[in-house]
C-alpha cells in the first residue's frame, strides 16, 4: 500500500493511494494517512484510481478521517474509484456522508463547495 | 469449469491473515473466474477473517482459522472454521443507513458487504466447540462473461 501526497491549488491536498485497502493494507497506512491530514485540518481529495480493493476497514478509516476533518471545517473527498470498489461504496451508502466523485476536477470542486 | 479447491490454515493474527490472503489472491489470479466473482471472494475472505482476528482472537489463547474455497464451480463455496466464541453472522443486523458524518456508524459494514456478495450463508456451532460458516458466491466462467458481453 503506497501513499503520495501533493499540495494543489488553495492548500488542498491530493492524496494518491495505490494498492489494496484490505485489513493489512489499512493497518499499514492508516496512521500515516490520518497524521498527514487531521492535525493540520487540511481539506483533501483522495485519488483511488490505483486502489484495487476496499473492505470495511477502509470505509471505517475514510469515515473517521472525514469526521475529524469536518470538526475542523475541512473536507475529505474521494475520487476515481474503480467500478468494483465503487460498488462497495454504493453498498454501504458511503456517498451519503463522504463525497465520491468521478475525477480530480469534480473532486476539487466538491472540496471547495 | 474445472474444479479447484484452495485450502488455507493459519493463525488468527494480522500476520497470519496477511499471508493467507496473499496465497488466496495468487490462487484466484490463476483461476478462470470473472472479476466480479473474484472480487466477491476477496470481500468475503476479508470481512470474515478480519472479524475473527479483531473480535474472536482476543477471547482465545490461540485462534486457529481454516478456510477452504471451492473454485471452478457455480456457486463458489467458501468454508470458514475457527475455534473462537460462537458467532452467527446472520444474527447481526445491518447498520442503519447514515444520514450525516456525526451519526455514521463506526462498524457493521463488513457483514453487510458479506450479505451483498453471497447467495447463501449457513452457520453451525459444532460439537467440538468450533464455528463453521459456509457461504456461496455466484460465479460466472470467463468465457461465458465474454460471450454475454459481446
Amino acid at each position: 500500500m503506497q501513499m503520495q501526497i501533493t499540495e494543489i491549488a488553495g492548500g488542498v491536498l491530493n492524496v494518491a493511494l495505490t494498492g489494496r485497502l484490505d485489513t493489512p493494507g489499512v493497518d499499514r497506512i492508516e496512521t500515516r494517512f490520518t497524521a498527514a491530514l487531521v492535525p493540520r485540518g487540511a481539506t483533501a481529495i483522495v485519488d483511488l484510481s490505483a486502489v484495487e480493493f476496499v473492505g470495511s476497514m477502509a470505509i471505517r478509516m475514510f469515515i473517521a478521517v472525514a469526521r475529524a476533518l469536518g470538526r475542523q471545517h475541512a473536507k475529505l473527498v474521494l475520487y476515481a474509484p474503480q467500478p468494483l470498489v465503487n460498488d462497495v461504496f454504493e453498498t454501504v451508502l458511503l456517498r451519503q456522508i463522504v463525497p465520491v466523485q468521478l475525477d480530480s476536477e469534480s473532486a476539487l470542486a466538491a472540496a471547495r463547495s | 469449469m474445472q474444479g479447484h479447491r484452495v485450502e488455507l490454515r493459519f493463525p488468527g493474527t494480522l500476520a497470519g491473515f496477511d499471508e493467507a490472503f496473499s496465497t488466496l489472491l495468487a490462487e484466484l489470479r490463476a483461476d478462470r473466474i470473472d472479476p466480479r466473482s473474484r472480487f466477491n471472494v476477496e470481500v468475503v475472505f476479508e470481512e470474515i477473517v478480519s472479524n475473527l482476528v479483531r473480535h474472536a482472537a482476543p477471547h482465545v489463547g490461540t485462534l486457529d482459522v481454516e478456510v477452504s474455497v471451492d473454485l471452478g464451480a457455480n456457486p463458489i463455496v467458501m468454508t470458514f472454521v475457527d475455534n473462537g466464541p460462537a458467532f452467527d453472522p446472520a444474527h447481526r443486523p445491518d447498520p442503519m443507513p447514515p444520514t450525516s458524518l456525526s451519526d455514521a456508524p463506526d462498524g457493521g459494514f463488513g457483514l453487510m458487504l458479506v450479505r451483498r456478495a453471497t447467495t447463501s450463508t449457513q452457520y453451525e456451532r459444532m460439537t467440538d466447540r468450533r464455528n463453521r460458516l459456509v457461504v456461496a458466491i455466484a460465479a460466472t466462467p470467463l468465457a461465458t462473461s465474454a460471450q454475454a458481453g459481446s
